[in-house]
């Protein structure tokens, strides 16, 4: 164990560290003013530390941090701590600069409350890098969306050279495609995949205007399951009840079959998936309930995030898509989920959009 | 004379869509009279063939699909003008007769086609 050295008394130490801190302390009384503060504080604060001895706290933080330290110290009174909260303090030719805030009691000999000595630490540069990286991220975001619509462009030339070869040898030579059937409507089936990845992609980075008419909801969930590849261990039960509202029909099948397909996946393609339409005053909700086994704690958060997915295969931007999709609606997409039992997924649409 | 088969040209940049495109709708009775790869080409041979359709893609190298569809409506303000394309940003529904987006089926741009031509052939 190291003692001191006798030629250096603790204060000393302490006044020194006190001093040269790389952070800014400041003491200061139960009205907020400021009654000792470090070297630090006064360098950055831009003032004489016997100018800023008698300021109010209030002083030195800019007009948009005032409520917040406001705030602050009201916290601080009632509960005699605060940590790291962000403020922007004020230097005394006006530029502000955010720091981190911790505030605690100081006690006289007696145990009473005389005031609070708080840290503040400068986090400029952090905040200067945060919003660098941020930036980066947007403009590499930027190039990617633009990169996958020109590739996504590019290739439906050469997907609908296939398609349409398909389509000719069927009708130049109609036995020797029905002789060989399943291998071409593997060939088929793989180009309409690719179609619709492909769609997916170029619908979130260039998104068309919404095409709105009146529709039947029952017609259209009725149509969307039409449509699906026959399951057969899957049962799918339909709404009976009707209600017609104004949207963009081929945008909302798109959500609709997402959706039923998410769920027909989330059930391992055994089970069962039930469509309701709920009529209410003033918006109409659509629910598919899957009797999966819901959605665990760890991802909720997730799933509407782009790219996330838990398909080996796909883009990932299905659930994303989906949302933009009712969102423009001036709707919302939501779920609820219990493990062991399923989850909910709720389209909620207005029923006059303006 | 009376014309039965309908009579159109097709254009695309893309030659395997032109030929697989020509090729089925021959066997539906079409006559194509002109096929080009290029905006340029699509006005001049507007002009000369006179068709009943043109089939069109907007995105091509130095004269694109806008440019021809000018052309062709200075020439002629009813042409039937079906545009094939994989791009959406093209504003054009008002400009031509219908919007068909790639991938498509040859099915599908026949029958869109036949519905719209007056029905002089069977």
């Amino acid at each position: 164990m190291n003692e001191l050295n006798e030629d250096i008394s603790k204060a000393e130490v302490f006044q020194s560290l006190y001093d040269n801190s790389p952070d800014l302390y400041r003491t200061i009384d139960l009205d907020g003013k400021i009654i000792l503060c470090n070297k630090t504080y006064a360098e950055k604060i831009g003032f004489a530390t016997n100018e800023i001895i008698g300021q109010s706290i209030f002083d030195h933080v800019g007009q948009k941090s005032h409520q917040n330290l406001k705030e602050t110290f009201e916290h601080w009174r009632k509960t005699g701590q605060v940590t790291n909260n962000e403020i922007w303090l004020k230097r005394n030719d006006g530029v502000e600069f955010p720091v981190l805030l911790s505030a605690n009691n100081l006690l006289d000999d007696n145990g009473r409350l005389i005031g609070s000595n708080t840290v503040l630490r400068d986090i400029s540069e952090l905040t200067q890098a945060k919003s660098e990286i941020d930036a980066l991220k947007l403009k590499k975001l930027a190039i990617i969306g633009e990169l996958s619509a020109r590739i996504s462009h590019d290739l439906r030339n050469p997907l609908t050279t296939m398609r349409t070869s398909l389509e000719l040898l069927s009708v130049l030579d109609n036995q020797m495609v029905k002789k060989h059937n399943d291998v071409f409507k593997k060939i088929n089936g793989a180009v309409i995949r690719m179609s619709h990845q492909i769609d997916e992609v170029m619908d979130y980075v260039k998104p068309k205007p919404l095409d709105i008419n009146n529709y039947s909801l029952k017609e259209i969930i009725h149509d969307v399951v039409d449509q699906l590849q026959k399951q057969d261990n899957i049962v799918i039960n339909l709404p009976q009840n009707d209600v017609k509202i104004n949207c963009d029909k081929e945008k909302l099948e798109i959500v609709l079959s997402n959706l039923i397909l998410n769920a027909i996946q989330a059930m391992n393609y055994h089970g069962v998936i039930t469509l309701r339409i709920i009529d209410q005053a003033s918006s109409v909700k659509i629910e598919v309930e899957d009797s999966g086994s819901g959605i665990p704690d760890e991802l909720k958060e997730k799933i509407f995030e782009p790219l996330f997915t838990t398909r080996q295969i796909g883009t990932g931007l299905g659930l994303p898509s989906c949302k933009a999709i009712v969102e423009k609606h001036n709707g919302t997409l939501s779920f609820r989920t219990k493990i062991g039992q399923g989850t909910v997924f709720v389209i909620e649409l207005p029923k006059s959009t303006s | 004379m009376m014309r039965n088969n309908p009579t159109g040209i097709i254009i695309d940049d893309e030659k395997d869509i032109v030929d697989n495109l020509s090729m089925y709708l021959e066997l539906k009775g079409h006559d194509i009279v002109g096929i080009g790869y290029n905006g340029c080409n699509a006005a001049t041979l507007y002009s000369e063939k006179k068709p009943d359709y043109v089939v069109l893609d907007m995105k091509m190298p130095q004269y694109d699909g806008m440019y021809a569809i000018q052309k062709i409506k200075e020439k002629d303000q009813n042409a039937k003008i079906f545009v094939i394309t994989g791009h959406s940003e093209y504003d054009i529904e008002n400009l031509v007769t219908k919007v068909i987006s790639k991938p498509f089926t040859l099915d599908k741009i026949e029958k869109i086609i036949k519905n719209t031509l007056p029905h002089n052939y069977e």
